[in-house]
C-alpha cells in the first residue's frame, strides 16, 4: 500500500465522490409525479440516497487499489473479518446484478463462453469472469483482488468459480467451508468454522498488513448486527396493509446490506430509509395505490425483469411483501455477538437459508406467508441458481395444501436473459392472475 | 491428467462433461488449455447422464479419431 494512492484514495473519498454526486445531482431529470393513471404510490425519497452511496462505491473503487488491501467477496462471507483488517471489498454477485439489471448478462457472459466456461454454469460466475478475462464493467473499473474469500453457504459453486480467479489473478484465496446443516447446528461443525476463522488471520495480517485488533473486530460486528436488524425492521413494515414498500424496492435497497454490511454507512442509510418508511405507514402511504393482493417472491430477483414485472404486478394491484431472497439478511444476523465474535460469526453464516434443509425453508416460507399475509406466491426456478432452485415444486404443492397459497413456477435465469421465454411466462402468470383473481 | 497422458502416451484427451455439472464445467476451460499445450489433441463433449451418443456427438468422436491418425 503506498503513501500516494492512499492519498489519492483519500482525497477522491473526501472532495472526488462529493463533487462527483453534486454534478450528477444537477443534471439529474426530474422525475415525474405520480399521475392519477400510475398504479404506484409516490416513490421513496431514500432512494437518491442509495444511489449515491452506491456511485460512491463504485466511484471509489477506481482509487482503492494500492490504497487499501482488496478483497472479492461472495454475499455470504464474514466480511466483518475481513472489515478489521480495512479490506476494500468488492462483490462479483452484486456487480451480476448490476450487469444483469442493465440487460448485459448474454454479452459479459458470452465473453466467458468464448473462454471455454458453459453456458450451465451460474451466470453471475459467468458475469464476473467475463468482467475479468476482458475488464469490461458498467462501473467504470473495478480494483483486481489482493485476495479471494468465498463461503459454501450460499452453494458450492462459489469453490469453484473463486478457484477459478484464483489461478487467474494468481492471489491467495480464503475458504469459509460452512457444513450444511441436515438438522440443528451442531456444536463440532461450530468449532470447526471457528478454527478455519482463526486459521485466517496471519494471512489476512500479511495480505494488508495490518495487525489484528479485536477491538476493531467488535466494533465492526456491532455495526454489521445494527445494520442488518434495521434492514429486518425494513423489511417488516411490510407487514401493513398497504406495504409501504415493495420486494422490487427492496431488491434494490438490498444492495447496502450486502455489500457494504459493517461500515457504518449501511446502518446510517437504513435508519434514514426505515424512518422514511414508518413515516409513510403513519400516513397510510403504500407503495401501490390500490393493493389488492399481497404476494411473496422466492428465489432471487430477475434482474433484467424487475422494472418489468414491478409495472405488470401493480397494474393488477398486487404488490409483493415478502420473499426468502431479501429476508436472507435479515434471518440469522441476531447470531452476531461482540463478546463471542468468532463462534457468533459461524453461528450467523452456517445458519442462512441455503445452508438449511428443505423443511427449514418450509417453515420460514410457512411463517413469512402468515405474517405477511400472503395471498400467493411466485416462485423463480433460477437456472444459475441451483441450490435455490431444487425442492421448490414440492414447496409450491405443500404450499397450496397446508395453506392454500397458489403459486406459479417462472423458470429463467438471474442475469442471462436467453434463458428467458417472455411467451411461457405471461402464459403462466396470467393463468396465475385468473386463479388469484378468483380467490 | 497430464502424468496418466505421458504413462500411456496418449495423443488427444476427450473431455467429457455433464449437463450442468459444475465441479467439471469450470475446470475444463484450464484442463484443455494445459492438454493444448503439451501437444495434445483435445474434444470437449457436452453429454447427459444416462444418454447415448447422439448422431451429431457421434460425428465430432469420427472427426476427433481421423484427426489423430
Amino acid at each position: 500500500m503506498s503513501g500516494a494512492n492512499r492519498l489519492r484514495y483519500h482525497i477522491m473519498k473526501d472532495l472526488g465522490a462529493p463533487l462527483l454526486m453534486g454534478l450528477s445531482g444537477k443534471k439529474k431529470k426530474k422525475r415525474r409525479p405520480a399521475t392519477g393513471a400510475s398504479p404506484f404510490g409516490p416513490g421513496l425519497k431514500s432512494a437518491r440516497r442509495l444511489k449515491e452511496i452506491m456511485t460512491r462505491h463504485y466511484f471509489l473503487s477506481r482509487y482503492a487499489k494500492g490504497a487499501k488491501p482488496v478483497a472479492w467477496v461472495t454475499s455470504g462471507a464474514p466480511v466483518e473479518l475481513l472489515r478489521a483488517f480495512d479490506f476494500y471489498t468488492i462483490y462479483p454477485e452484486n456487480h451480476g446484478a448490476l450487469c444483469g439489471a442493465q440487460r448485459l448478462g448474454p454479452e459479459y457472459c458470452g465473453i466467458a463462453e468464448g473462454h471455454g466456461y458453459h453456458q450451465d454454469l451460474c451466470s453471475y460466475a459467468r458475469i464476473d469472469l467475463g468482467h475479468m478475462l476482458s475488464g469490461k464493467t458498467p462501473a467504470g473499473k473495478l480494483p483486481r483482488p489482493d485476495l479471494l474469500f468465498a463461503s459454501n453457504n450460499i452453494c458450492q459453486t462459489v469453490l469453484y468459480w473463486y478457484r477459478v480467479l484464483a489461478h487467474h489473478l494468481n492471489v491467495p484465496l480464503l475458504l469459509f467451508d460452512t457444513p450444511y446443516n441436515f438438522e440443528e447446528i451442531r456444536p463440532e461443525d461450530i468449532r470447526y468454522m471457528v478454527d478455519q476463522l482463526n486459521e485466517m488471520i496471519p494471512v489476512l495480517e500479511r495480505v494488508s498488513g495490518k495487525p489484528f485488533r479485536e477491538e476493531t473486530f467488535a466494533r465492526v460486528i456491532h455495526l454489521a448486527k445494527e445494520a442488518s436488524l434495521t434492514w429486518g425492521l425494513i423489511l417488516e413494515t411490510m407487514r401493513h396493509r398497504p406495504a409501504p414498500m415493495t420486494i422490487f424496492d427492496a431488491f434494490v435497497h438490498l444492495a447496502p446490506i450486502v455489500s457494504l454490511r459493517g461500515l457504518p454507512v449501511a446502518l446510517e442509510y437504513y435508519r434514514i430509509l426505515l424512518a422514511e418508511l414508518q413515516e409513510r405507514i403513519g400516513q397510510g402511504i403504500g407503495a401501490i395505490r390500490h393493493e389488492q393482493k399481497r404476494l411473496m417472491w422466492d428465489n432471487i430477483a430477475i434482474w433484467y425483469k424487475v422494472r418489468d414485472f414491478s409495472n405488470l404486478f401493480a397494474e393488477r394491484g398486487m404488490n409483493f411483501v415478502t420473499a426468502t431472497y431479501t429476508n436472507a439478511w435479515a434471518e440469522t444476523s441476531a447470531n452476531m455477538d461482540v463478546e463471542k465474535p468468532f463462534e457468533s460469526m459461524a453461528r450467523t453464516y452456517a445458519q442462512v437459508i441455503l445452508n438449511n434443509n428443505l423443511n427449514h425453508r418450509l417453515a420460514l416460507m410457512e411463517r413469512l406467508i402468515k405474517d405477511y399475509k400472503v395471498d400467493g406466491l411466485v416462485i423463480h426456478s433460477a437456472r444459475s441458481c441451483k441450490p435455490y432452485s431444487v425442492g421448490q415444486y414440492d414447496l409450491k404443492r405443500i404450499l397450496m395444501d397446508r395453506l392454500n397459497v397458489p403459486s406459479v413456477v417462472i423458470e429463467a435465469d438471474i442475469t442471462d436473459f436467453r434463458a428467458f421465454s417472455e411467451e411461457q411466462t405471461r402464459t403462466r402468470l396470467e393463468a396465475f392472475f385468473e386463479t388469484l383473481e378468483a380467490a | 491428467m497430464l502424468d496418466k497422458v505421458t504413462k500411456s502416451r496418449a495423443q488427444g484427451i476427450i473431455f467429457c462433461g455433464i449437463k450442468f455439472c459444475e465441479p467439471e464445467w469450470f475446470d475444463v476451460p484450464q484442463m484443455a488449455a494445459a492438454a493444448k499445450d503439451a501437444g495434445l489433441k483435445t474434444l470437449i463433449l457436452d453429454l447427459e447422464v444416462n444418454q447415448p451418443l447422439s448422431g451429431q456427438l457421434s460425428t465430432r468422436v469420427e472427426a476427433f479419431v481421423e484427426m489423430l491418425r
